[in-house]
């Protein structure tokens, strides 16, 4: 990171380049389950936007992933705000091995109706920690709250998941 | 926290490891901590495994944002049909407010050209010499006619109106030929002798060198001062020996001042007149006009011949005649070509004094935000009289912009609103 925040101007646009190429994917894809796929595009651009204009004061007290990520949850609010859009969703998709299906005693449909059912604040944490593989530390960084707040987001959303489950599983029966 | 509550975090492994060790041994002894490892490690791994993974696009777009400096990328680039609708509007907008701004111009053009329409009527006292019913026209010989047909042509190209004149000019001259010719072919036998007919054509080649041209300047002028510029105007026209044949002005309280002058100056001096009238002001119009009078003072002057010696051929007659009959019919018809030739010699002066003198038309008008403010002291009367007039003016426009939208809702509306509805969906 000494290098990013070492780099004059003409290294600073070359360097901006080359982060966005290397994480644009992962901006994106956190913008599109936030903002929808019609909005991330515009969302991720802005979230490199202002990392372009901010670069200079990062100072690697997190990685540069998850720094870009906070911004992005920032722009992902904003044009939230701006074009009214849905509280963010987990979708499941079948993609697993058909080996891990026949292991699991989950249903799929059960957890997605059970995600559905989380708290915004508790299917952020989720997102953050389950989806987009990040830390309890890197989380609170992007979230700008405590690690033990999303350490106890992360347990009660898990809770919930788990009466949910078991609710569905009664009506099943 | 409890145990229970550590178990996610022990399953994530963000635990110390002291606390892991801890946790570790209370699920070694609890079958039902177990099970519930188990499904939490499950529930996570189906998230983490099958979680909708969106397919990046835009990065290339992103790229050009940053390697541009950071300019985001306009709006209108990502929304081609809400650039449809706002050109759109902006379309009727301007169709909407054109005839309003329009309509000024238009009148202004209507009133200068009902102007000179009055100026070109009254240019021509008692009618033009050429259409003039009390002095009749004599035809000029076909290789005369060619002659001063291109170059009045080509003086009067390059205005519209003005060449419907000339065409006008021609039509009247034409048929004033057949109709000359007519007359002359009467006048033959009365004259009895082949040669009256010929002399005009030999007469006219022995025509002067300098051309007799009737020059007409229409100017419109807008001036600071307009008094002062009257002034002026006079003594550019006096010190070309010219003269003001007539002046109006009015200075009416609460108009713009403005003066019309019609000058007569001397041909020579036409040129230099008019370039010094130009610098009194801004113009506004400028318009010369000339007409190549030659081959009518030559028609003129060649008839005038042909009836001189007709007269005196007539006297002749007279002389020899002895029946008191013959007389009296010589003496009627020499009665008639004397009162010939009288016209035509008026109609030839009256010619050749329009060729000597030029004639300009000019029109002073004062620059409205030049007007001399008036020591007026009922100056806040009037600024609130101007004020309230401004008001209602400023109310109406907007009523009209009003009544323009409300008439052209059925374009405008659609485009509005399938603009918002587009917008809407993308933010969708």
């Amino acid at each position: 990171m000494q290098a990013v925040t070492d780099m004059g101007t003409p290294r600073e646009a070359n360097d901006i380049a080359s982060i966005a190429r290397e994480h644009y994917d992962t901006v994106y894809r956190f913008c599109a389950r936030r903002v929808g796929v019609d909005a991330a595009a515009d969302t991720a651009q802005e979230t490199f936007l202002t990392a372009q204009r901010a670069l200079a004061k990062f100072r690697g007290a997190s990685s540069l992933s998850t720094w870009l990520l906070g911004i992005a949850h920032n722009e992902c609010r904003r044009m939230a705000r701006k074009r009214r859009c849905e509280p963010p969703t987990i979708e499941l998709t079948e993609t697993g091995s058909a080996e891990h299906h026949e292991e699991t005693i989950i249903n799929r449909q059960a957890l997605q109706q059970a995600l559905a059912k989380l708290s915004t604040e508790h299917r952020e944490v989720v997102l953050l920690h389950e989806v987009e593989g990040l830390s309890y530390e890197e989380a609170a960084l992007v979230l700008g709250v405590p690690v033990g707040t999303v350490k106890s987001r992360l347990h009660h959303a898990f809770a919930n998941l788990r009466k949910s489950l078991t609710e569905y599983q009664e009506v099943a029966r | 926290m409890n145990m229970k509550e550590e178990l996610k975090a022990f399953v994530d492994n963000e635990l110390s490891e002291q606390d892991r060790t801890r946790i570790l041994r209370e699920i070694e002894n609890s079958p039902e901590l177990q099970a519930e490892v188990i499904e939490l490690r499950q529930m996570s791994r189906m998230i983490q495994e099958e979680a909708w993974q969106p397919e990046p696009v835009g990065l290339e777009r992103t790229l050009g944002a940053l390697a541009s400096g950071g300019k985001r990328t306009p709006w209108w680039m990502g929304r081609p049909m809400q650039l449809v609708g706002a050109l759109g509007c902006l379309v009727i907008f301007a169709a909407i407010m054109f005839p309003v701004f329009a309509q000024p111009k238009a009148a202004s053009r209507k009133t200068w050209e009902m102007n000179q329409s009055k100026r070109e009527a009254t240019s021509v006292p008692g009618g033009h010499p050429n259409v003039s019913s009390d002095y009749p026209a004599f035809s000029a010989p076909a290789e005369e006619k060619g002659k001063f047909s291109p170059q009045v042509e080509a003086g009067w190209s390059g205005s519209g109106f003005k060449d419907n004149v000339v065409d006008a000019q021609f039509r009247e001259r034409d048929s004033n030929a057949g109709l000359s010719k007519g007359a002359n072919a009467r006048s033959k036998p009365v004259a009895g002798e082949a040669t009256s007919s010929q002399a005009p054509a030999v007469d006219l080649g022995s025509l002067p060198a300098p051309r007799l041209e009737i020059k007409t300047a229409n100017l419109s002028v807008e001036v600071i001062d307009v008094p002062k510029a009257q002034q002026e105007a006079e003594a550019i026209t006096k010190g070309v020996n010219g003269r003001v044949q007539s002046s109006q002005k009015s200075d009416d309280e609460g108009r713009l001042a403005s003066a019309e002058l019609t000058l007569r100056v001397p041909v020579r001096a036409f040129e230099t007149t008019v370039n010094r009238l130009r610098k009194l002001g801004r113009v506004l119009n400028d318009s010369i006009s000339g007409e190549d009078v030659t081959a009518q003072v030559a028609d003129t002057e060649a008839r005038l011949k042909v009836m001189r010696a007709e007269e005196d051929q007539y006297i002749e007659l007279l002389r020899s005649t002895k029946k008191v009959g013959e007389v009296l019919s010589v003496k009627e018809r020499l009665s008639q070509v004397r009162q010939e030739i009288e016209s035509l010699e008026a109609n030839r002066k009256v010619l050749r004094s329009q060729a000597a003198e030029s004639t300009i038309y000019l029109s002073l008008t004062q620059k409205p935000s030049e007007i001399h403010p008036r020591q007026d002291p009922e100056w806040s009367e009037d600024a609130w009289s101007r004020a309230v007039s401004s008001l209602g003016a400023v109310g109406r426009f907007l009523g009209k912009v009003v009544v323009y939208l409300f008439v052209f809702s059925p374009i405008w509306l659609p485009i509005v609103g399938l603009a918002w509805w587009m917008n809407r969906r993308n933010r969708r």
